[in-house]
């Protein structure tokens, strides 16, 4: 609330701000721990990044080991599996945001029609429930669902259906990660949608009504351009998340026979960099990765805050 | 009143269904492995299992019970949350309140440093190895120190502060108290709502959270809850697990005792499940608001 703050002094002579740090030492002294887990655990490790331009060798440290420029770089451009695992990661980030994205927003339409309170309430409580599960646990209900002799496949065979190996064929894989991941977040993703309708004038609803609108185009016509704002800073924030993926839910779902399709650039850094100890390769994955992914959401941020007036910061 | 038409009624049922198969389709899930967890072997072989249990059997939760290391675990990872979220809202709140304060001097300067590390970070390699370097590879504190302070939520806490009205603290300076007074005498209790929903944050993370076990903790009695669950589910077989007590190994099947780790494991955010529903979506809300 920047309104609420007083005048900003325009001293800037010495006495005042030693003045001030008299009177609110306190404040600065409990900055103290704050700002050293920051420089800690965020700023300590930065200088790691040169591993990247390095030939890594853990005797000799990072201020030991030789300079080797971009050596690291230029080998894993040749990498066939890196460039795996980055189109995965991008087939996988575009297809999750071409479905996982529409689905919140026409949920929470449907919602904001329901009149019965305790029915929207019941229903928000089990659809809110996959969010507070873990991935581990839900890359345990998937196998339990999924697998060949899960609760899916022995209902199709029931059915007299042939079973399908979701886990196992590729194209399958992909699907089971779409459903999973909208299973996990599409009850959870209708909230900020949920609370812009919540901001709507319930007057212009009223005046509809009384001009003879179905609920249908209220819906098409009231609802969904007062929430536009809202859809267009989560669609370009989701844009800017494109080169960036999670660990958790592709590792807990891939397996071996379905790397081709499941390795991502995140379990690629982890597998290679750590589990294989190329250090200088991971670092140099992660390095470029956040490069690029800090240049798309200062981006993402800039056209939103072009586009609506309103951004992350 | 104007009566509904024929067009609104078809719309409303439409809307009701797709809802009912949503609702449905997040809940099955969930019913299935309670289901196959209380199921005798010879049905979930045979795939008889759907949304009820088939011939009672309570042997896999015997062995989840039974096995230490799990139980172990659980405790383990209890003590590891309830430390952790402790450590997590006393520094949020260090850090949210005096940010809060519109004439800080520094302020901008300090805000940028934290900001910055919300779009730029080393990588998990970087990271990796200054965790090494400071020796905390395979110590209790490596579950909590990296990740003790989450900028996100100071944000939402920093915001809450500065949303409250400043008269009151500015009448407790007028009688000489200072700002540790007033925060903890006149501010903390008027944000209980908010202490809860930030605990809530860093407790489900911390209790869900398994990337930096994964990567920082190769003792086994360290081992969190959801590490040791994913070395159950990864193990083809499940001698490893029932190894204590021979004499289920050839009772029960490896899917049911898997179901049962799976539901023994999510008691406890089923127990909080209510508080968090509400404080949650609070702070969700909160967050857009600002945002």
């Amino acid at each position: 609330m920047k309104f609420n703050a007083p005048m900003k002094k325009r001293s800037g002579s010495l006495a005042v701000t030693a003045a001030y740090f008299r009177n609110h030492w306190i404040l600065y002294g409990m900055l103290v721990l704050p700002i050293v887990y920051y420089i800690l655990f965020h700023y300590k490790p930065l200088p790691g990044l040169t591993i990247a331009f390095k030939d890594y060798n853990m005797f000799l440290g990072l201020g030991g080991s030789p300079w080797v420029g971009l050596k690291y770089f230029r080998q894993v451009i040749h990498f066939e599996t890196f460039w795996i695992s980055v189109k995965n990661m991008l087939v996988l980030n575009v297809l999750s945001l071409a479905l996982g994205f529409p689905a919140p927003i026409i949920l929470a339409l449907f919602l904001n029609e329901l009149q019965s309170k305790h029915f929207k309430k019941t229903v928000q409580t089990i659809i809110y429930l996959p969010h507070f599960i873990s991935w581990v646990i839900v890359g345990g209900m998937m196998y339990q669902v999924f697998s060949t002799s899960g609760l899916i496949n022995s209902t199709l065979g029931r059915l007299g259906i042939r079973t399908v190996a979701f886990l196992s064929t590729g194209s399958w894989w992909v699907f089971t990660y779409f459903i999973v991941g909208i299973w996990k977040n599409l009850g959870w993703n209708t909230i900020i949608y949920l609370s812009a309708m919540t901001g709507i004038d319930q007057e212009i609803y009223e005046a509809a009504r009384v001009d003879g609108c179905s609920r249908f185009r209220m819906m098409r016509s009231i609802t969904v351009p007062c929430i536009m704002d809202t859809v267009v800073i989560m669609l370009i924030l989701a844009i800017g998340g494109i080169a960036s993926i999670g660990f958790e839910q592709p590792y807990v779902m891939q397996n071996s026979v379905v790397m081709d399709v499941a390795d991502v650039v995140s379990t690629y850094v982890y597998r290679v960099g750590l589990e294989q100890a190329n250090f200088s390769i991971g670092t140099a994955v992660g390095f470029a990765q956040s490069v690029i992914n800090f240049s798309l959401v200062i981006s993402a941020n800039f056209i939103s805050k072009r586009v609506s007036g309103k951004g992350i910061w | 009143m104007i009566l509904e038409s024929k067009n609104d009624r078809i719309f409303k049922a439409f809307t009701v269904a797709i809802i009912l198969i949503i609702t449905a389709a997040c809940l099955f899930p969930f019913l299935y492995i309670v289901s196959v967890s209380f199921s005798g072997k010879n049905p979930v072989m045979r795939g008889e299992v759907f949304l009820w249990p088939v011939g009672w059997d309570f042997s896999a939760y015997r062995t989840v019970f039974n096995n230490q290391s799990l139980m172990l675990s659980m405790r383990f990872t209890i003590l590891l949350t309830i430390v952790h979220t402790l450590i997590c809202v006393i520094m949020t709140v260090m850090c949210a309140y005096p940010l809060s304060k519109p004439d800080l001097k520094f302020k901008a300067p300090i805000l940028l440093l934290i900001l910055f590390t919300m779009y730029f970070s080393g990588g998990m390699i970087p990271n990796y190895l200054n965790i090494k370097q400071l020796g905390l590879i395979d110590t209790f504190w490596v579950l909590i120190l990296p990740g003790c302070l989450s900028t996100y939520n100071m944000i939402l806490m920093k915001s809450f502060f500065q949303a409250m009205p400043r008269e009151m603290e500015e009448s407790a300076f007028v009688d000489g108290a200072n700002d540790a007074v007033v925060l903890i005498k006149i501010i903390l209790p008027l944000s209980k709502a908010m202490l809860a929903t930030i605990a809530l944050f860093y407790a489900v993370g911390r209790w869900n959270g398994f990337m930096d076990a994964l990567l920082y903790i190769n003792d086994g009695d360290m081992f969190t809850i959801q590490l040791r669950l994913r070395m159950i589910i990864q193990a083809s077989q499940v001698s490893t697990l029932i190894e204590d007590i021979p004499e289920v190994k050839n009772d029960v099947i490896a899917e049911t005792i898997k179901a049962a780790c799976l539901v023994f494991s999510m008691i406890p955010i089923m127990i909080v499940y209510p508080w968090l529903q509400k404080y949650f979506v609070k702070g969700v809300m909160i967050g857009s608001v600002k945002g």
